[in-house]
């Protein structure tokens, strides 16, 4: 958050998702507006919105199972240094690889699996997936306000 | 029909796509109903129109791999319009872009098929082109 701004809101904002797909798309709204009032880029805000959908998408359909006693916790944490942490976790129904399998590209099922963890290791600047000790899978992501090399924010 | 589906329009060799708004796991069947419509008919192209769509997911992106897949073995060209930058470059991500051809919108889809421009209808029916005073 823009800290020095009066009235600037909280520099944390926690959300608790339904494990029902479609619901996603509110953490997606949520990061969005914590990134504008950062001052990220529109492109940037992209990125961002798609990171989010996809790791809440395979907290809910992975690891909770879209079991509806589950809940998805969705941290968004705005560092004075300009970096957006976020930490999307589970209730680890289902453990979560803590490594981005390989894209397939176009080789029948295989191509479809892990595509939203591939997305997610491409738009955002950190990122790891962790089992947390007291059970359930996290994905951690950092997205910075201005890359640290100055490059483009896909990755290769 | 409904609000969120995949809808099929055809005119002569071309087929066209009108994907909704949200295009994730839950447009699946309508997608693949819609494009079977179109193998049926023999089209010799497919348009991909995304004019309409602000939310597309992983399992969406996979859906459009799913038909493109399809559509190339087929032999069909296939085309996509209505994309922003972002879903452009998730697209090239994905190498989808190695496979179909992004234009900027429904008339130069037709120019690069060859027929008149005019939009087409549900039932595959030509409009007459809107004229120009």
């Amino acid at each position: 958050m823009k800290s020095d701004k009066i009235g600037a809101p909280p520099e944390k904002v926690e959300i608790f998702l339904p494990s029902t797909l479609g619901y996603e798309k509110v953490a997606r709204n949520a990061a969005e507006a914590v990134a504008q009032e950062m001052g990220f880029s529109p492109d940037r805000i992209e990125d961002l919105k798609t990171a989010i959908a996809e790791a809440c998408m395979n907290a809910i359909e992975h690891g909770n199972q879209e079991d509806k006693t589950t809940t998805v916790a969705v941290l968004l944490t705005a560092a004075p240094n300009h970096q957006l942490e976020i930490k999307v976790a589970d209730e680890g129904l289902s453990p979560m690889p803590e490594e981005v399998p390989p894209l397939g590209r176009f080789s029948g099922e295989g191509a479809l699996r892990g595509l939203g963890m591939f997305f997610i290791s491409q738009l955002v600047d950190e990122v790891e997936f962790t089992r947390l000790p007291q059970g359930g899978n996290q994905v951690r992501m950092v997205i910075y306000l201005t890359p640290p090399d100055g490059a483009s924010r896909t990755k290769d | 029909m409904a609000k969120g589906d995949v809808v099929e329009r055809q005119d002569g060799p071309l087929g066209l796509l009108d994907f909704p708004r949200d295009v994730t796991a839950q447009t699946r069947e309508s997608a693949y109903h819609a494009y079977n419509e179109l193998a049926r008919a023999r089209v010799k192209a497919i348009g991909l129109n995304f004019d309409a769509t602000d939310y597309m997911n992983s399992a969406g992106i996979g859906l459009v791999i799913s038909l493109v897949e399809d559509a190339t073995q087929a032999g069909r060209k296939v085309y996509a319009f209505g994309l922003g930058s972002h879903y452009r470059k998730l697209f090239s991500m994905v190498g989808l872009t190695e496979r179909i051809m992004l234009v900027g919108n429904e008339a130069e889809v037709r120019t690069h098929v060859g027929l008149p421009l005019g939009s087409t209808t549900v039932d595959g029916n030509q409009e007459a082109p809107s004229s120009t005073a």
